[in-house]
Order: structure tokens, then C-alpha cells, then sequence
């Protein structure tokens, strides 16, 4: 029914954990910046020391699907260390699987900041996840085609309420060629985030659960 | 990367969710409704020149195909179904005009009536094999003359759907016997503070815990709400002799009134001849 070419990282054991680092990085760092309250050096130490562990540890093929969500699962280990001082004391050296992921803590700081509806932990993090995933379509999307992606970014992404009459003038395009990108952009958008969405969560049922969480179906 | 505002982030989802529809026929004008079950949109049917309704949903076309056979007043009409490309099913209804039944405001007689029709309807899909599995006040929809249009046929399994908290039945498996306990809860929420023991006794009675306690259809439920407007002994309830003199007053009252009428008449003209 869905697209299976993007088969679950969680599944596909040590080869598929960079994927879930990069999906599950920034809402971890997040989480920990504004639900646990952790400084911004707390916070991206025990993020790596998290998929350190992980990794070494194998946590996430230990995961059981009939038991609940990768997502919550993962929640549960970031809430689990952060709340264990002493075990957060005693610091594994990085290394495995997250040598090749790059964390960008810097720019993930600046969102800190940003307002946000107050939520409850589970919401919080599963927002947060959604909107990483969002973040990381949007590039997909740009990568896979720049000038489609500007129509779409002018259109959807800026508070310009611009019509697609303005947006034919702008890109010197015919309006049904703008509305046929536009309907493009947001097929693709779709595409790309259910991709990423599909590679970390654990089988079909849990797939379909979090897209509908995201997309309302 | 790009920083997402909560607002953003929703109409950003929202727009990737839009359907790619048969882009002939159908144009989607806007959403009406998202829920956990998909969401709904107005469209253009360019082809008949109408407006519908278009739900997209991830669940089994055979199950939309089944729903598109039910063909009853009160069950909203299916027009179409199909496949999306991304392997969602769509299913386009009719636009259904009126108000949701949480909004409904008629007196305690018009809302027992809906609520009759409602019965009647479910009982109808019952009888075909459909279970609703969320039957609440939001998903029936009274038109102005007080035609009753259920909408939301279970489309999709127990898990997935959950139902409506307050309107669900309390054991996991949804099955007929859950829509009844649904059909009670609704009754409740119609009937509000003005339930006299006879209604009480029927939502009771739809609505016990244990499923084999309630009624053993929607069509007996709905024929005791029937019966309750007629002034006739409900099924689930036991009369006291007072309530039983007051419910054979009203229900002969034409009688009752000239009996009433003639008597003081007669004493009347004892008084004045006396």
C-alpha cells in the first residue's frame, strides 16, 4: 500500500542507525533543552552520550514493536538519562555508529528560543520530531528541484499571501505551470517526509499510525 | 535548516496531506473537518457541476466499497470511490447541509425523533454488516427539515480508530453491541437534565457495562424511544402505578380533556342552577 523502497532503519539493525540519529538528533536535544531543562553543553553531551550508548549497547534492536512506539521508547531513554546524575556522570568516550551523523548544536540552540504552544512531554518530543522530519523534507525537496522548491517556498513558506497570478509574474511562468508545480512540490514534500517517516519507525502498523498522527490519514 | 513555527509547521502538513485527486474531475476547494480518522474536504465535482464532500483515509477500499452499497435516508450517499497514487482510499459523498447534532437545538420531542432515526439507520447497516465504531453527535448531521444523515462509517479497525471518548463502548472489541452503547450515550448527551425515568431507563439499559445487558438492536432501541413519545410502557422500564395513571392520562388526553371538560361543566351548571 505504501511505498516500501525506504524499509525501516530501526529493523535494519547497526546499518540503519545513522538514519535514526539523524531523524532523532535535534528533537532529543530539544527535549532535553526545554522539557528537562538541561544546559546547552548538558544538553549536547547527553545527546551523543545517548546514541554513544545506544550504539554500544544495541538499545534500539532490543526494541520490542508489540510493545508501544520507537518514539516513546526513545523518550523513555533520553527521560531515564537525564534524570540519572550519576550514571550521566560517568561518560562513555563517542564513537560507532554516530561518527558520521553531524550535530549541528549551534543552530539547533537557536531554536530553543523560538515560541512554542506549551505541550505536554509526549507532545512535545513527538512535535518536535515531526517538525525535524518537516525540516529535513523541506531539503529534500529544495536538493530535488531549486526552482520548483522556490515557487513552493514563496507560496506556502512566507507570509506574503501571494497569489498565483503574483507568482506567474515573479517566475515568468504561466499560472497553470505554477499551480502544477506547486501540486508537485507538496507530492513530493509528502513523499519525502513519509520516506523519513518510514525509515524510523519499526514496522507498517506503526508507520501508519505516526502518518496519520502527522497528516491526519 | 530552517526554523518551522508551530502555525507553519500545521498548514506545511496540511498541504502535503492535500490529495492529488483524479485532477480532472474533482477540485478541492477546502477542508472541512481533520480528524484522527482523515480528513475531509469540500470539492468540485467538475464533471456534475456539484459541490461533495471528499474523505481521504487510509484504510481498505473493499470496506469503502461496502459502505457505498448502504443505500438508506439516513446514511450519508457515497458517490465514488478510489485509490490514491500514495495508496490512500477516497471516498466522495455527498455534502451534507445542516447542523451537527451537538448543535442541534429542537425541543425534547424533535430530538427524541432524530434520535429514532438515527436508530433506524443503524440498525439498517447492522443488518448489512457495517459497524459505525464512533457513533457521536459530531458525526450525525440534521438537515432543516430534520432529516438525520449519519456519517463516518467505520472505515477502519478498532486500533486504529479508538472512537470518541464518553460515546465509546468500554470493552476493546467495537461490534453492533458498541454501536448500541454509543446510541445510548448519544441519547444521554440529547437528553440532557430534562430525562424523566423512562428516557434514563432506556440510556441505562443501552448503555450497560455488560453488552449482552443492552438492547439486542438498534431497531428495539429506537422502537422504546418511539414507544416513550407515544406515551407507551417502555421496554426498560419498570412503571410505578403513578407513573402509569400519568402515562395513560397523556397518552388519552383528547379523552381525558372532554372527560375533564364535561365534568366541570356538569358541576359548573349544578353551581349556577343551584
Amino acid at each position: 500500500m505504501f511505498p516500501t523502497t525506504h524499509l525501516s532503519a530501526i529493523a535494519a539493525g547497526p546499518a540503519g542507525f545513522p538514519r535514526i540519529v539523524e531523524a532523532y538528533w535535534k528533537p532529543v536535544y530539544l527535549y532535553l533543552r526545554l522539557q528537562h531543562r538541561r544546559s546547552p553543553e548538558d544538553a549536547s553531551d547527553l545527546t551523543q552520550e545517548l546514541f554513544a550508548r545506544a550504539w554500544e549497547r544495541e538499545s534500539f534492536a532490543s526494541f520490542d514493536p508489540a510493545k508501544g512506539r520507537f518514539r516513546t521508547f526513545l523518550r523513555t531513554l533520553v527521560d531515564r538519562l537525564a534524570l540519572n546524575e550519576r550514571e550521566a556522570a560517568t561518560r562513555l568516550k563517542r564513537g560507532g555508529g554516530i561518527e558520521h551523523v553531524s550535530f549541528d548544536f549551534a543552530s539547533a540552540e537557536t531554536e530553543v528560543a523560538q515560541p512554542r504552544e506549551a505541550l505536554d512531554p509526549e507532545e512535545l518530543f513527538a512535535r518536535e520530531l515531526v517538525r525535524s522530519l518537516m525540516q529535513q523534507a523541506l531539503d529534500d525537496l529544495r536538493t530535488a528541484d531549486g526552482e520548483r522548491f522556490a515557487i513552493f517556498e514563496a507560496y506556502e513558506l512566507s507570509d506574503d499571501n501571494l497569489s498565483y497570478a503574483d507568482l506567474a509574474q515573479r517566475f515568468a511562468l504561466p499560472v497553470t505551470t505554477i499551480t502544477n508545480r506547486l501540486a508537485a512540490a507538496r507530492r513530493e514534500l509528502r513523499r519525502f517526509a513519509l520516506e523519513r517517516l518510514r525509515s524510523i519507525t519499526t514496522n507498517d502498523e506503526e508507520f501508519r499510525a505516526e502518518s496519520r498522527r502527522i497528516f491526519g490519514s | 535548516m530552517r526554523w518551522i513555527p508551530d502555525a507553519q509547521l500545521e498548514l506545511l502538513t496540511r498541504s502535503a496531506a492535500v490529495p492529488e485527486l483524479i485532477a480532472d474531475r474533482y477540485q478541492i476547494v477546502d477542508t472541512i473537518g481533520a480528524g484522527g480518522m482523515g480528513v475531509v474536504y469540500r470539492a468540485e465535482d467538475t464533471a456534475l457541476r456539484r459541490t461533495v464532500a471528499i474523505k481521504v483515509i487510509d484504510a481498505d477500499e473493499s470496506e469503502a466499497r461496502v459502505l457505498a452499497k448502504l443505500e438508506h435516508p439516513g446514511i450519508v450517499p457515497v458517490h465514488d470511490v478510489g485509490l490514491l497514487p500514495d495508496g490512500r482510499v477516497f471516498y466522495v459523498m455527498k455534502l451534507v447541509d445542516g447542523t451537527t447534532l451537538a448543535d442541534f437545538r429542537g425541543s425534547l420531542a424533535e430530538r427524541l425523533r432524530v434520535f429514532a432515526r438515527i436508530c433506524d439507520a443503524v440498525a439498517f447497516a447492522h443488518s448489512r454488516g457495517v459497524v459505525h465504531r464512533d457513533l457521536t453527535p459530531r458525526n450525525v448531521m440534521v438537515g432543516a427539515f430534520g432529516e438525520t444523515v449519519v456519517l463516518d462509517w467505520g472505515l477502519a479497525h478498532g486500533d486504529a480508530r479508538g472512537g470518541t471518548r464518553g460515546f465509546i463502548a468500554p470493552e476493546g472489541q467495537l461490534d453492533e453491541r458498541s454501536d448500541l452503547y454509543s446510541l445510548g450515550a448519544i441519547l444521554q448527551f440529547l437528553v440532557g437534565n430534562e430525562a424523566t425515568p423512562p428516557l434514563r431507563a432506556i440510556a441505562r439499559k443501552a448503555t450497560a457495562p455488560e453488552p449482552t445487558a443492552r438492547y439486542a438492536s438498534a431497531r428495539e432501541l429506537g422502537e422504546d424511544v418511539l414507544r416513550y413519545l407515544d406515551a407507551a410502557p417502555v421496554r426498560a422500564h419498570r412503571y410505578t402505578p403513578f407513573e402509569t395513571a400519568r402515562r395513560w392520562i397523556v397518552r388519552n388526553r383528547v379523552i381525558v380533556g372532554l372527560i375533564a371538560a364535561y365534568v366541570a361543566m356538569r358541576v359548573a351548571a349544578a353551581v349556577f342552577l343551584h
